[in-house]
């Protein structure tokens, strides 16, 4: 396939779109917003196309074979597997062994990982409030503060701890918020105007 | 009838004033001849000295492209750095693992990858099944996935620049536990505080979008971020001029801004 047809008609077919979705935004057109609608439903369409895809590109990577984290790719492909032929045979999701299945692995997991998140913010905050300097001393100070003002021991810190939540804190969480919201502008536009191609490999020296 | 929405006229105004000047900033790049000089982004530069530190230490270099698909700009941005990654990889001749959550973003990264490597001295190192790592699209399913990758492959550095919730604590712990020097681009204001404790060098909110042109070397790119300054001056400016004028009870700007 060329060139053209692999990489400068997608890109057309992109830049052009992506001005009419930003254009059916502002513009009160009846044509114009109906058929971005439209649009969007094609949008779901092709993504729900490419699922189909999906359980292959998954056996072809899992099939086992000699490499680290085989019995990963078994219990894996067991449950690609095993899942839709337990429907077939219940022909329910709701029957008995469909949904214990479910829930005795996939929602017992799930928030078995979460509960992770404790102990690596434990970790975290130790190095974080490890004071080095003038600037880790702040942030502890800070960090003390704000977590006085949030229980009953510590009421009195809880104007305090409220002011730096109001103000710093969201002084600070508005300038990133503006500068992310022009990032994303500007990569939006250098994508539609066709300059911005590292995403598709083409990466100079840096 | 009105051709723009109640509502949305000042804020069309404004894009199409932003677009004018940053694709004008763009269109004066181009004719530069010298390229416009940027301050070095040390979680750009750490990249190639992650990439270096794995190839002494006989690891991998392993990116987390995370559950972000192409839908979102946070995605494409990671590709973005997936494929300068890759590059780098593949001219140090150091093995690569890329870990996504999104099925649509494997035929894409794995295609990255696969040019990147095609290009480089050793083009038979690429192995799609050991470098391209599909895990789950499901947040904590992944993270699950990527602590078992990291624990298993143990790599010499990482790369994080998908986007992520609660499980980016998790996530940056997984890298600090294997020894991996870690370096994290993230635009949300949630992840950042718990990369900055975990992760060796951050690429900062805007960072994250102006490292995409940065890692493309283009002079272009690089004109255009010089139209976004441009245009942040702007957008800072209106604020006070606002914030003053609000305080003197005028609210002529804050109507303007309403229609």
């Amino acid at each position: 396939m060329s060139v053209t047809f692999k990489k400068y008609i997608p890109l057309g077919i992109l830049s052009v779109l992506g001005f009419y979705m930003i254009a059916s935004y502002f513009l009160a057109v009846p044509v114009i917003v109906d058929s971005a609608r439209e649009a969007q439903n094609f949008s779901a369409i092709i993504s729900t196309v490419a699922l189909g895809f999906g359980p292959f590109a998954i056996l072809r990577q899992h099939i086992p074979r000699s490499r680290k984290g085989n019995i990963y790719s078994i219990v894996l492909l067991a449950g690609l597997i095993g899942m839709p032929v337990l429907y077939l045979i219940t022909g329910s999701t709701t029957s008995l062994p469909y949904d214990w299945l479910y829930r005795s692995t996939v929602t017992a997991l799930d928030p078995g990982i979460y509960c992770l998140v404790a102990f690596a913010i434990i970790a975290g905050c130790f190095r974080a409030f490890r004071i080095r300097n003038i600037d880790s001393l702040l942030v502890m100070v800070a960090a003390v503060v704000l977590l006085l003002g949030k229980v009953p021991i510590g009421e009195p810190f809880k104007p305090l701890s409220d002011w730096f939540m109001a103000v710093p804190n969201t002084a600070g969480y508005r300038g990133v918020q503006l500068g992310v919201g022009l990032g994303v502008f500007a990569y939006t536009l250098r994508i539609l105007l066709g300059t911005e191609r590292t995403w598709l490999a083409e990466v100079g020296e840096g | 009838m009105d051709i723009v929405k109640t509502g949305k006229v000042s804020i069309f105004v404004l894009c199409i004033l932003c677009f004018a000047i940053i694709t004008f900033t763009l269109y004066l790049a181009k004719r530069r001849k010298e390229p416009i000089k940027l301050r070095t982004i040390a979680g750009i530069a750490a990249i190639e000295e992650g990439i270096g530190s794995s190839l002494e230490r006989g690891k991998p270099f392993a990116v987390d492209l995370h559950t972000s698909g192409v839908t979102g700009v946070d995605g494409v941005v990671a590709l973005s750095y997936l494929a300068y990654s890759a590059k780098k990889a593949a001219l140090a001749g150091c093995d690569i693992i890329v870990g996504m959550g999104a099925p649509e973003v494997v035929p894409i990264a794995e295609d990255i990858v696969r040019t990147a490597y095609a290009t480089g001295p050793k083009p038979e190192m690429f192995n799609a099944a050991r470098m391209i790592q599909f895990i789950s699209p499901v947040q904590f399913a992944y993270t699950g996935g990527w602590l078992g990758l990291v624990g298993r492959e143990k790599p010499g550095a990482i790369l994080i620049c998908g986007s992520m919730g609660a499980e980016a604590m998790i996530i940056g712990e997984a890298g600090m536990m294997v020894n991996a020097l870690q370096i994290a681009s993230a635009s949300s204001i949630t992840n950042i505080p718990f990369f900055i404790t975990s992760c060796d060098y951050v690429i900062i909110a805007e960072e994250h979008y102006v490292g995409a042109a940065v890692v493309s070397g283009d002079k272009t790119q690089i004109g255009c971020i010089v139209g976004q300054d441009a245009w942040k001056i702007l957008t800072i400016a209106l604020i006070v001029i606002g914030s003053i004028m609000t305080t003197l009870g005028l609210k002529e700007l804050t109507n303007l801004l309403k229609i």
